[in-house]
């Protein structure tokens, strides 16, 4: 098993892809945790409050994992490729000459994407750390990195990230189609998962908006300290798990059955 | 050669194949022996590519069993090890160097990472090792494929269409390489649906034409379907002769002086003009019409016929 993981991982190493998500998870993670150092404490006027203050918890938890989403939009279209791609470029058949066993590659594949989630976390939380401490320090705030509710919230966001790298795979799996599987991810999941989150929520049916992955993500974050109407965090994890689960368990049953022509 | 290898035989077994609305293999039972080159010919779209995707393991049978060593693929213990297999429609990754391919490959089986580099030896890929794929030509690719084949040193090799966009300099090394293979006691089977391609290459042939089994016999015995070609400055005593021992009459066989006789065994032509004392100048067995045979065998037979005759003809993937 541990062969076909770093097998599964010399793929995605000798060709370029993974590397262009990485940058792209970089520049938007350093963007994003740069632009919400720089607003924090902004726009209170004439009696109204603006955003929160630079020193206030949650607003230090939000710069510092600036880096989640963008980490896991990416390693979410990078799970996907992983499968898609051996058909796109129809090498499907030498891995599964190698591993006739097709649920083996399956689970080598979920591994390899979920640690690619991990890289890329660990990447974006290290951007995060450095693009959002330097511009606080520049505006003259205390760094506020110490905080053990920022140190727990990136913490999660890493295993948030590997999730949905497996539920990417997953997701690639059941499509099989690598562009279709791409726009769904991105569109469906991630897009207008928040619309539909919005209309179960005005239709008074929050309770089931947050099982959706979307949400169940930022209850990962999120779940450190408040959190109105979402899952505690290691619920939300769980979620994620089985929406990946699920999506790979049926792309198992489905497309890796099918014949390989 | 002594052989090195134990033989290993493949075999399918009333092996069938019914796609969505096609009958891509019907009833096939063949079996091919180990020590030789097997030709696997049959017109495009004969089923082929099918049947060796059954062998190994990646299109499920609609009924029958396609076996190597009397397991089914997906069972073996070390299939890397067992079978080499490249596949028509089968290809690499474009950003991927072929020896990176060659890499996963072997990470992937197990097999030691020194195996990479004499495969790339073997196949003449040296040079092109660190290229990436995407700039390979056909003939490079097909190469990678044969490389990859023999990275777990296999006793058994299953090529499909490995000649296809070889060059006649490629085709001649692919036939020293399959014959090397086969002297060492391997069992090597080739499809082609081209006969001339892998005539001068194969020690046997099984022909299919529209998924079912036309013919399965040593070249040799398909030769002597053809006929034979004597010479002789006294062609109406060669007649005569050949009308006394019962054989049919001779023809004109193109060029001047040669008469054709639709008679397999030429030893029978020989001794029939030996006994009446005719004089003969030339005796063989007409070689050169070995593709005129092929065609005749799998001509004949119909396209495909689908299940349900209204819908339209099925679009190949
Ligand atoms: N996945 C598939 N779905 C439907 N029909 C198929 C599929 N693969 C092959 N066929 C059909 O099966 C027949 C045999 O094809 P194939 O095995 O590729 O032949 P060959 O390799 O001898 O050219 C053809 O009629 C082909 O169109
Ligand atoms: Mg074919």
């Amino acid at each position: 098993m541990n062969r076909l993981l770093a097998a599964e991982l010399l793929k995605i190493r000798t060709t370029r892809v993974w590397w262009g998500l990485l940058l792209g998870v970089v520049g938007l993670t350093a963007i994003g945790s740069v632009a919400t150092a720089a607003t924090a404490g902004l726009g209170a006027a004439g009696g109204r409050p603006g955003l929160p203050a630079a020193t206030d918890p949650a607003m230090l938890r939000s710069i510092y994992t600036a880096g989640f989403s963008p980490a896991y939009t990416f390693v979410l279209v990078l799970g996907t490729l992983i499968i898609t791609g051996e058909y796109r470029h129809q090498t499907i058949s030498h891995t599964l000459l190698v591993t006739p066993r097709r649920t083996r590659v399956v689970v080598a594949k979920l591994a390899a994407a979920a640690l690619m989630g991990l890289v890329y976390a660990v990447v974006a939380a290290v951007v995060a750390a450095v693009a959002g401490a330097s511009t606080l320090a520049i505006r003259g705030y205390p760094v506020g990195l110490a905080s053990t509710s920022v140190a727990g919230a990136v913490g999660l966001t890493v295993l948030g990230t590997a999730i949905w790298g497996a539920l990417g795979l997953g997701l690639g799996i059941l499509i099989r189609n690598q562009i279709a599987a791409v726009v769904t991810g991105i569109v469906g999941l991630i897009l207008l998962e928040g619309l539909l989150a919005l209309l179960l929520n005005v239709v008074h049916a929050g309770v089931v908006a947050k099982f959706l992955p979307t949400q169940a993500s930022s209850a990962i974050v999120a779940g450190v300290s408040t959190g109105a109407d979402q899952l505690p965090w290691w619920a939300g994890a769980l979620v994620l798990l089985a929406w990946g689960a699920l999506f790979a368990a049926a792309g198992t049953f489905t497309t890796l059955r099918r014949d390989v022509t | 050669m002594m052989p090195v290898v134990d033989g290993i035989e493949i075999t399918t077994e009333g092996l069938t194949k019914v796609f969505a609305r096609v009958r891509a293999v019907t009833d096939l039972t063949v079996r091919v022996r180990p020590g030789r080159v097997t030709g696997f010919l049959g017109p495009n779209g004969a089923g082929k590519t099918t049947t060796l995707r059954m062998l190994l393991g990646l299109v499920a049978p609609t009924q029958g069993r396609a076996l190597v060593g009397g397991v089914a693929y997906a069972d073996l213990p070390d299939p890397t090890r067992t079978v080499g297999a490249s596949l028509e429609a089968t290809s690499f990754h474009p950003g991927r160097s072929g020896r990176n391919h060659l890499r996963v490959v072997a990470l992937a089986a197990g097999l030691p990472e020194g195996r990479v580099d004499e495969c790339l030896e073997l196949t003449g890929l040296s040079g092109a090792a660190h290229q990436r794929v995407g700039g390979y030509s056909l003939g490079m690719r097909q190469r990678l494929g044969l490389a990859t084949t023999m990275l777990g040193d296999p006793p058994v090799l299953i090529l499909d269409e490995p000649a296809n966009g070889l060059d006649p300099q490629g085709i001649a090394w692919l036939r020293g390489f399959l014959r090397h293979l086969a002297a060492s006691g391997r069992t090597v089977l080739v499809s082609s649906h081209v006969l001339a391609e892998v005539e001068q290459t194969v020690d046997d042939v099984v022909i299919i034409a529209d998924g079912r089994l036309v013919r399965a016999a040593p070249l040799a015995e398909l030769r002597r379907g053809a006929a034979t070609i004597v010479r002789t400055p006294t062609p109406e005593r060669l007649a005569d002769a050949l009308a006394g021992a019962g054989l049919p009459r001779p023809t004109p066989a193109g060029t001047p002086g040669a008469w054709r006789v639709p008679e397999v065994l030429p030893e029978r032509v020989g001794h029939a003009a030996y006994a009446a004392g005719v004089e003969v100048h030339e005796l063989y067995t007409e070689t050169d019409d070995l593709e005129a045979v092929f065609l005749s065998l799998v001509t004949g037979a119909s396209p495909p016929a689908p299940l349900v005759p209204t819908d339209p003809a099925p679009v190949q993937p």
